[in-house]
């Protein structure tokens, strides 16, 4: 009876250990929060580093401009836009994982024996840029 | 002392929380700076290996061709023999041969003797080879025999106390005819030697058996002697002779069964000789076959076509003829369809004749492994007569196809090819690689299912880092 008398009696003693454990979670929550903005922040940083696209070749047929596009990066990659000329082009969505390679046919008329600039670009805004001339 | 430090803890709970704030704000500030620079140092990396990367076409070679191959050795199939020339001879149709003979593949067994059971009185005639005394005769007994009805009995009978008699007598039978010679001749009879009559001292007999040849030289196969110093009642013997020596031509032969005979002064002995179931088996060859197996390298390109091609020609007129390819795949010689062609040579012998045969459907299956292979020609004939094939040209020719490309890495780091581009003015074409080349190194890599454009063409290759390798040829 005299025991918990006391504690009852001792309110204060236990107001510093709660203020305590209560800073201690504040203090990690407010790490993680830190820690995951920091992968969210630095992620998308990274991920853009981490694209390497290649033209492996380039093709002029009937009415379009065909390229094949080997992904050299360590970043799944989407095209989102093709200019040609320093135009916007349509043309047939392409996803390429780590290691992949596809066509990315461009519906694009074209001259024979003419250079044509054809910029390609990623979702995370790399691109890769070059002059390739028509056949004659 | 220790309120003192209590107190001042106490007192200094601001700064502890501004150090543990700094502290944990640099953690993050390096964590994030870290995380960055590594990475980046890693795609660096990347960008640095990609530019030291120097992977280079050297060389780009169509294999498409028909190469032509000629044998490089032979075999002799049953008991076929050589007989001139050697496989270099084969190697164009110039009328120079490697010429082959024939072996006996079939026989028939026939006995030439007639009525060698002696069962009538009929066929064989009888002569005195030497009688000066007239005491010896001959003709068929139809008492004593092996077999019945009758045999052929020599003798001598000496009636005579004060003379010695010496005679000797034959039945002959000039026998069918030999149009072709036997691959082996057997000579079966019976015959028994009796001495009968009054008494016996040394009293000799004798049995001998010759041919006489087509060319009337005669050939004994077959002589034995009994002296009598008794009177004796013989039994019959039976003789198998191997007389194969004896028929060495075609023509007529006569068949000899000789009694001779000698007697002693005061004996008065009667001998007689008998003969039965005579048999004379010749073996003649009914059918004769030549067997030749040739064989040659070649190449281990892919094939699109195979041509091959035999120009021989035989001794004798329509032969048989069998020539087939083997088949490693099938892992025999075809009876059917590609890798054989049967036909009959020409009536007229020695008429260069050519068989040749395009085989389209996956020709690489008449090589091995190593590029061998090999072609059968094989000729029978129903005929007693030996014959030659006389091989003249023989022919492999493949149609090739395919690519070889050599590439080199004079970069310091290992490459990985992943792609090759073959780009013509009407088709850009890829084609996936898995191709590791150290530094330094020189690669051929030859691919059996790409032809390389007519005209203008260029060749790529893609590393796996990104890198393109061009060559351009035509």
């Amino acid at each position: 009876m005299r025991d918990v008398g006391k504690i009852l009696w001792d309110r204060k003693g236990i107001t510093p250990v709660l203020s305590n454990v209560l800073l201690m979670m504040i203090a990690v929550g407010a790490m993680s929060i830190t820690i995951t903005a920091t992968y969210v922040i630095t992620g998308n940083l990274r991920e853009t580093m981490g694209e390497r696209l290649v033209v492996e070749d380039v093709w002029f047929t009937n009415g379009k401009i065909a390229m094949h596009l080997l992904n050299v990066g360590k970043i799944r990659i989407k095209i989102v836009s093709v200019y040609v000329n320093y135009t916007s082009q349509s043309f047939t969505p392409l996803e390429l994982d780590v290691s992949g390679h596809g066509w990315l046919n461009v519906t694009q008329s074209w001259v024979s024996n003419s250079a044509y600039y054809i910029n390609i670009v990623t979702t995370r805004g790399t691109k890769v840029a070059d002059y390739y001339r028509s056949p004659t | 002392m220790r309120t003192i430090i209590g107190l001042r803890l106490k007192r200094d709970r601001r700064g502890v929380s501004n150090v543990i704030v700094i502290v944990l704000s640099l953690v993050v500030i390096v964590v994030i700076a870290s995380n960055v620079v590594l990475w980046s140092y890693e795609m660096n990396q990347l960008d640095w290996e990609k530019m030291k990367e120097n992977v280079n076409i050297i060389d780009v070679t169509s294999l498409v061709g028909t190469p032509s191959y000629n044998p490089s050795g032979y075999a002799l199939g049953g008991s076929t023999s050589w007989v001139s020339g050697s496989v270099s001879n084969l190697a164009s149709d110039d009328g120079v041969y490697m010429v082959f003979r024939s072996y006996v593949s079939a026989t028939t067994t026939n006995n030439f003797v007639t009525n060698g059971n002696v069962t009538t009185t009929t066929d064989w005639t009888y002569m005195d080879i030497s009688d000066p005394s007239a005491v010896v005769s001959g003709g068929y007994s139809g008492t004593v025999y092996k077999s019945a009805s009758y045999s052929l009995y020599i003798q001598l009978v000496d009636d005579s106390a004060t003379t010695a008699y010496t005679g000797s007598g034959k039945h002959y039978q000039a026998m069918t005819t030999v149009s072709t010679l036997p691959t082996s001749s057997t000579l079966y009879f019976y015959y028994r030697i009796d001495c009968g009559g009054v008494s016996a001292q040394a009293e000799v007999a004798n049995v001998t058996v010759t041919f006489t040849k087509p060319d009337n030289s005669t050939v004994t196969v077959f002589t034995t002697s009994v002296t009598f110093t008794a009177l004796t009642t013989g039994s019959w013997v039976y003789k198998t002779l191997d007389v194969s020596s004896v028929f060495t031509a075609t023509g007529n032969y006569t068949l000899d069964l000789q009694g001779y005979f000698s007697t002693t002064t005061p004996k008065k002995p009667t001998l007689t000789v008998y003969y039965d179931d005579v048999w004379l088996n010749l073996v003649t060859p009914t059918e004769h076959t030549s067997e030749v197996e040739f064989s040659g390298a070649s190449d281990t390109q892919a094939w699109t076509q195979l041509v091959w091609t035999v120009d021989s020609s035989w001794t004798t007129g329509s032969v048989t003829v069998t020539l087939q390819l083997y088949n490693y795949v099938l892992g025999t010689y075809p009876t059917s369809g590609d890798g054989y062609i049967s036909c009959t040579s020409s009536v007229t012998p020695n008429t260069d004749e050519t068989e040749t045969q395009t085989i389209t459907v996956n020709p690489a299956n008449f090589r091995n492994a190593t590029s061998y292979w090999k072609i059968k020609v094989k000729g029978i004939k129903a005929t007693g007569t030996q014959f030659n094939f006389k091989a003249d040209w023989t022919e492999f020719k493949p149609t090739t196809t395919g690519t070889r490309f050599t590439f080199k890495n004079d970069g310091s780091l290992t490459s990985h090819i992943v792609s090759l581009w073959i780009v013509d003015s009407t088709n850009h074409r890829r084609y996936d690689l898995n191709i590791i080349i150290n530094s330094g190194e020189t690669y051929p890599y030859t691919r059996s299912d790409i032809s390389l454009p007519v005209g203008q063409y260029t060749v790529k290759v893609v590393t796996e880092r990104g890198n393109i390798a061009i060559f351009s040829g035509s």
